[in-house]
């Protein structure tokens, strides 16, 4: 077969991959899971203050940054139900047996389940800001809606694709579709925030911990005060550190590309045994 | 003999004390020309010299961005002072010592300095030294504070997701072209 | 242009867990062939079907489709198979059509032809009622029979299939074996491997016994009952046989054993004509009478057993 074809090939099975793999979010309860959190988060920043009559906060910033606080926790979740069975799902269940032993590549196959649970965590990610958004203008009014909302969302879908790549990842070294799943969510919730703060108590910046990076999301409305490293000390002897923007960036992009090369690599040379 | 009778031989006593004192003082106070000419009397014993206000050429700066701190020295003594030094500090990093000053009896100086603002919340503060020693109740402080730049920038961002959507889409089409650089070697 | 279809060279695969499944293992399957896979459990069948549809990785040796190796060239040599492994899972949420759409667009058949061709499959194994139903909705038999259209959709030139009447009721049995006949009227190479003998036997022509990862011995079967050391004798008689008669049967030394089959007699003996006739001279001689007295047709089932515990792999 000629390469051009060759390589036509291979992106038409991706195309195909993507197109049933959504079929499958869509089909299944967990998209409307993560559609109703996607909504329900936001609306609730907005209705419970408006209930209990206690007033927003002063700035949009301020109200943008504590609403867009939950926006990790919603990625993280996507993630575990989108790709937590990416690739051990095919294992465990066994549908393996019919889909590799196909005129198609398994790199063609797993991109396609990648590209497939991106797509499905960008669409609830964005749904989030559209809301988030709208609320903005309905409390402050059009004019007040925060220009770094840009910078937010493109950092959220940056820290979207370095979550889902640790979630495959794990999805392709466990054989156990709960194990790979519980441990994703576990390891972003969890371990990682915890070994970020262990960090930070012996006074290391944890700049290489992707969910420490996340926070950029909503720094870049309300800065914290200690920033880059250059932490002060305070009461008790912690030390507090906020990411750097471009070491935040990076980390995230190095997550989400090695992360998915080896999950890819390893997926491919396993054995359906 | 002449004996000198006890009021007058106290008086003596008293006198020698003072000259004696008189003259160690003077070995350790360098003496300096004012402007009429006159010595400097130690510091300590001039403590009317205050820094009487400070302003900002802008009370709202930027990050990075330069402001001019005035502040306004008041020398309330009779006489001129000399070898002033005036003490620029945000927190407690100096910003500029302006030194070699010299202040007229009963007058005002404003010094002006300026400084590349640093983020957030800071107290300027101000002190008078004279001849190195500085004047604890002549300092003043005011609070500023200073707007963070904004992080990042949306190219940095919209560069990094395409890196990252260039790699992933590339394991794509990886393995064909690996496949055909391969064969051609084996021909 | 090469006639063998399926083939592998020194074919070896060693688990992590240690266990050797397949030894060197040689095999030649010439195009248009239909082929049995036989051997014990743990013998390396599902092992060898595994690595021909590119599922595993061998540890060394080399397997070819059509001349081209599996493990080089994955995309090009199952273009032209299809295939039946194990028991794969199904995608419950799917429907029979979608699911066969898939695997046609894989395959890069045209929306005309896929569509034509999943009505004729799905009519062949039976199940076309159930084209726009949900998979998860379907029994066992039923899941089976989707899979067996699966195999079937491009028209392959070659089917490899592991175990494929599991499952299925004896209609279901008699539909593939039926499939199975036809795709040998069209030439087609089909290598199956199970553990039904007679399933096997009514629709190969050859078959591999395989043990412990080595081939014990590969050829029709015709040829294998023939040169099988098996002889058997069925005996019929007028009236059931009685315990006192069984006894006595027993202690005639010429028959080595025999089995007692809806009251007629099944004899193993040395297959020497003199002792044939012996024998009928020793039961008539304990008054039984004999209604029928003729050499039994030996089964692959009889074949399989006496190979198997005779031989332990000849690689």
């Amino acid at each position: 077969m000629s390469f051009k074809r060759d390589i036509m090939e291979d992106i038409t099975h991706t195309y195909i991959g993507i197109q049933y793999e959504l079929r499958k979010h869509l089909r299944r309860r967990r998209f409307a899971i993560a559609i109703i959190l996607a909504v329900v988060l936001p609306i609730l920043f907005y209705a419970v203050p408006k209930i209990w009559n206690t007033g927003f906060a002063e700035t949009s910033e301020s109200f943008v940054s504590s609403n867009l606080g939950f926006v990790n926790l919603l990625i993280i979740i996507s993630a575990a139900l989108f790709a937590g069975d990416a690739i051990s799902g095919e294992f465990e269940k066994k549908t393996a047996l019919l889909t590799f032993s196909t005129p198609q590549r398994r790199t063609s196959i797993f991109a396609g389940k990648y590209i497939a649970a991106l797509t499905a965590i960008f669409v609830i990610v964005s749904l989030y800001y559209i809301i988030t958004i709208l609320e903005v203008i309905q409390i402050y009014g059009i004019n007040n809606v925060p220009l770094d909302l840009v910078k937010s969302y493109l950092l959220a879908l940056l820290y979207v694709c370095s979550v889902l790549s640790l979630t495959f990842f794990f999805s392709s070294i466990f054989k156990s579709v709960i194990s790979s799943t519980l441990i994703s969510f576990f390891t972003l919730m969890m371990i990682l925030p915890i070994v970020s703060m262990l960090l930070t108590v012996v006074k290391i910046e944890p700049w290489f911990i992707v969910t420490y990076s996340a926070g950029l999301i909503t720094d870049v409305f309300v800065q914290p005060i200690f920033m880059g490293g250059a932490g002060g000390e305070r009461g008790g002897g912690f030390t507090e550190y906020a990411p750097d923007f471009g070491t935040g960036v990076w980390v995230m992009v190095a997550y989400a590309v090695i992360l998915f090369i080896m999950s890819i690599i390893i997926a491919v040379r396993k054995d359906v045994e | 003999m002449h004996e000198i009778k006890k009021p007058r031989r106290n008086m003596f006593v008293a006198i020698v004390v003072i000259a004696l004192a008189l003259l160690g003082g003077l070995q350790t106070i360098p003496l300096t020309n004012g402007e009429n000419g006159l010595a400097q009397p130690p510091p300590q014993l001039q403590p009317d010299v205050k820094i009487t206000s400070i302003t900002f050429s802008n009370n709202n700066p930027g990050e990075d961005e330069e402001i001019t701190i005035s502040a306004t020295v008041w020398n309330n003594n009779t006489m001129n002072i000399t070898n002033v030094t005036i003490t620029f500090s945000y927190d407690i990093t100096t910003i500029e010592n302006i030194t070699n000053l010299s202040i007229g009896a009963k007058e005002n100086m404003t010094i002006n300095v300026t400084w590349k603002a640093v983020k957030w919340n800071h107290n300027i503060s101000v002190m008078v030294s004279i001849d190195g020693m500085p004047l604890k109740d002549s300092m003043m402080s005011k609070e500023i504070t200073v707007n963070a730049k904004p992080i990042g920038d949306v190219l940095s961002l919209v560069i990094a997701l395409m890196i990252v959507f260039i790699i992933i889409t590339g394991t794509i089409t990886i393995p064909g072209i690996w496949k055909y650089i391969t064969n051609k070697k084996c021909k | 242009m090469s006639d063998i279809a399926i083939q592998t060279e020194n074919l070896r695969k060693q688990y992590r867990n240690g266990v050797l499944a397949l030894n060197d293992l040689n095999i030649k399957i010439k195009k248009g062939d239909c082929v049995g896979y036989l051997g014990p459990n743990g013998a390396g069948k599902t092992t060898t079907i595994k690595i021909l549809t590119n599922l595993i990785k061998p540890t060394s040796g080399q397997a070819y489709i059509n001349g081209i190796d599996v493990n080089k060239n994955p995309k090009e040599t199952l273009r032209h198979v299809g295939s039946l492994v194990e028991i794969p899972g199904v995608y419950e949420y799917l429907t029979p059509h979608e699911m066969l759409t898939y695997f046609g667009k894989v395959r890069r058949m045209n929306k005309k032809d896929l569509d034509r061709r999943i009505k004729e499959v799905l009519e062949l194994v039976k199940i076309s009622d159930w084209e726009h139903k949900k998979i998860g909705s379907f029994s066992t038999g039923m899941q089976r029979r989707l899979l067996i259209a699966q195999a079937l959709l491009h028209e392959p030139e070659i089917l490899i299939m592991d175990e494929p009447v599991l499952g299925l009721d004896p209609k279901g049995m008699k539909d593939v074996r039926d499939i199975i006949k036809q795709l040998q009227s069209e030439n087609k190479t089909v290598f199956l491997s199970s553990h039904l003998l007679h399933e096997v036997s009514e629709t190969c022509a050859k078959v591999v016994l395989l043990d412990k990862g080595k081939v014990v011995s590969y050829d029709t079967v015709d040829n294998l009952r023939n040169m099988s050391k098996i002889q058997k004798i069925d005996v019929e008689f007028l009236k059931t046989l009685t315990k006192e008669q069984i006894a006595k049967i027993k202690l005639i030394e010429l028959i080595r054993d025999f089995d007692i089959v809806n009251g007629s007699l099944r004899i193993d003996f040395d297959g020497k004509r003199d002792t044939c006739s012996q024998i009928l001279s020793k039961l008539v001689s304990l008054g039984l009478e004999i209604v029928s007295y003729h050499p039994a047709s030996v089964t692959l089932e009889d074949v399989y057993v006496s190979v198997m515990g005779e031989e332990s792999g000849v690689g």
